[in-house]
């Protein structure tokens, strides 16, 4: 009994202190954000490693869930005669919901991985301590234009994968389910605010920082070697998907 | 009267309940090489992160140019980082980085040169260590006695007042690793400047007491505390630490 309260309470606490940990790294982050020197060159070759990369996996997936939602919307929807609504229901998921958290998840899966594992690289070949000897702060170096290019970049994707989602929509609600093309954008229109789409851009604001933050943290506290990495970089994965997901539900409560 | 560059007194620091340093002292002149010697796990590179403010003391202080490292903010510790240079165990090279933008990295971070001018002056500092027509090669193109080098380049290219060499020969072969020995004796003789080394084993303070006087001290380290200091002979000769000997 008294192990198990042990473990408990060593879990709790370790869990706590991590949090902090994680708090004060956002503070330094933030605080390095808007002091000089900026690195601008360090900011857009991020920018196009986190972004540009990551177009391609971001419009397959976008593509994919938007074919997808419109023939389940299809199948569901016919069975009560409103095929006419898959164009409202496609727009109105992809800019809300699906647009920002997938591109949120498939983004930390690709470039948050990377980052820790660089990172993690770096710290345990000496190379961001090198970095402090030679009168060079780490943190404005290498964590501020990843946190940066991660949080503007997951703006830009998602706006991405919201369009492309709706377009594959299209394709399969008109050009192969036979849908009316002039009732499913109406549908699409009517149905989706320019609200709707803020609410999904704001949120993925907050899931790039997320994996920038939580990419750059997990990299730079790595310790030991090879295996060291490896969990930098599992720890780094898990942890951005599962704060995507928590975040998302009391973002969308509070975007209402 | 000899100027005081490093100056360590009664240092302490423990990781959670183990203790590393316990009570050093060691004070290292201007122009000075000294050399810290001792068993592994030892606190030699414990020792020598306090002296470039990488870790701080839990008790005691550390004071390099007169000034308390303890006591100073960060831009002040970054001003005084500038008077060093140094070159770690595994060369620390910038993966992403070409071997010239490694060895000037501090002249473009801190100094208004040019690209063009801060890769003559990488050349220049590659040719003294004997490298030449790898500027554009990037670290993994090289191998690690080369590595080793361009660390050495790009510790000195600041034209560093002191230079630290955290384990330099680590992982080399004989050969090469005689070859970056030699590399630091001319370094110090052309430079004149203040070291601190660990070496990797007792191989190099002892050629450095048959050759040229790479090192002009050594210090042996035993445990937490330090056990013996003077001229290279004497510790390595008459030291009770095995490590020593």
């Amino acid at each position: 009994m008294i192990t198990w309260l042990e473990l408990i309470g060593k879990k709790t606490s370790s869990f706590i202190r991590e949090m902090g940990a994680v708090i004060i790294f956002l503070g330094q982050t933030l605080r390095w954000t808007v002091s000089s020197p900026f690195y601008l060159k360090n900011l857009l070759k991020q920018m196009e490693q986190i972004g540009v990369n990551s177009v391609p996996v971001v419009l397959t997936t976008a593509i994919s869930t938007g074919m997808v939602l419109a023939l389940q919307s299809y199948t569901g929807f016919k069975r009560f005669g409103a095929q006419s609504l898959i164009g409202a229901v496609v727009s109105l998921s992809m800019t809300r919901e699906l647009g920002p958290v997938l591109t949120g998840l498939m983004v930390a899966g690709r470039a948050g991985a990377a980052m820790a594992a660089e990172l993690g690289t770096m710290r345990v070949t000496e190379q961001i301590d090198a970095l402090y000897t030679m009168a060079t702060n780490p943190m404005k170096y290498l964590v501020v234009p990843r946190f940066l290019a991660s949080t503007i970049m997951m703006f830009f994707l998602s706006g991405l994968g919201m369009y492309i989602g709706i377009l594959g929509g299209y394709f399969v609600g008109v050009k192969v389910l036979g849908t009316n093309p002039v009732t499913y954008i109406n549908q699409s229109i009517n149905n989706t605010q320019v609200e709707d789409i803020w609410y999904g851009l704001i949120k993925s604001l907050v899931f790039g920082a997320v994996v920038g933050l939580i990419g750059c943290y997990k990299g730079f506290n790595t310790e030991g070697g090879a295996e060291g990495v490896g969990k930098a970089t599992t720890g780094a994965v898990v942890v951005s998907c599962m704060l995507i997901l928590i975040l998302d539900y009391f973002l969308s409560a509070l975007l209402w | 009267m000899t100027e005081t560059m490093i100056e360590i007194t009664n240092l302490h620091k423990s990781f959670g309940s183990f203790q590393v340093l316990r009570g050093v002292n060691l004070t290292v002149n201007k122009g000075e090489s000294m050399t810290v010697i001792g068993g592994s796990g030892s606190g030699k590179s414990v020792l020598m992160k306090h002296i470039i403010g990488l870790l701080f003391p839990d008790k005691g202080e550390v004071k390099v140019a007169g000034q308390t490292l303890n006591n100073l903010d960060e831009h002040q510790l970054n001003e005084l980082r500038k008077k060093f240079g140094m070159l770690f165990q595994m060369a620390a090279l910038f993966d992403s980085l070409t071997v010239w933008e490694n060895v000037g990295f501090g002249l473009k971070q801190h100094t208004k040169l040019s690209d063009k001018e801060i890769r003559a002056i990488a050349t220049e500092k590659l040719a003294l260590v004997g490298l030449k027509n790898v500027e554009d090669k990037m670290p993994v193109d090289l191998s690690g006695g080369m590595r080793k080098r361009v660390g050495l380049a790009r510790a000195i290219a600041m034209d560093a007042e002191i230079i630290l060499y955290d384990e330099p020969t680590t992982g080399l072969d004989p050969i090469t690793a005689d070859a970056i020995n030699d590399l630091i004796v001319d370094l110090r003789k052309k430079l004149g400047v203040t070291s601190v080394a660990i070496p990797t084993t007792c191989t190099a303070p002892t050629r450095y007491r048959t050759g040229s006087p790479c090192c002009t001290r050594a210090r042996s380290r035993r445990s937490e505390r330090p056990t013996r200091s003077g001229t290279p002979r004497i510790p390595l000769s008459n030291s009770s630490s095995p490590g020593a000997r």
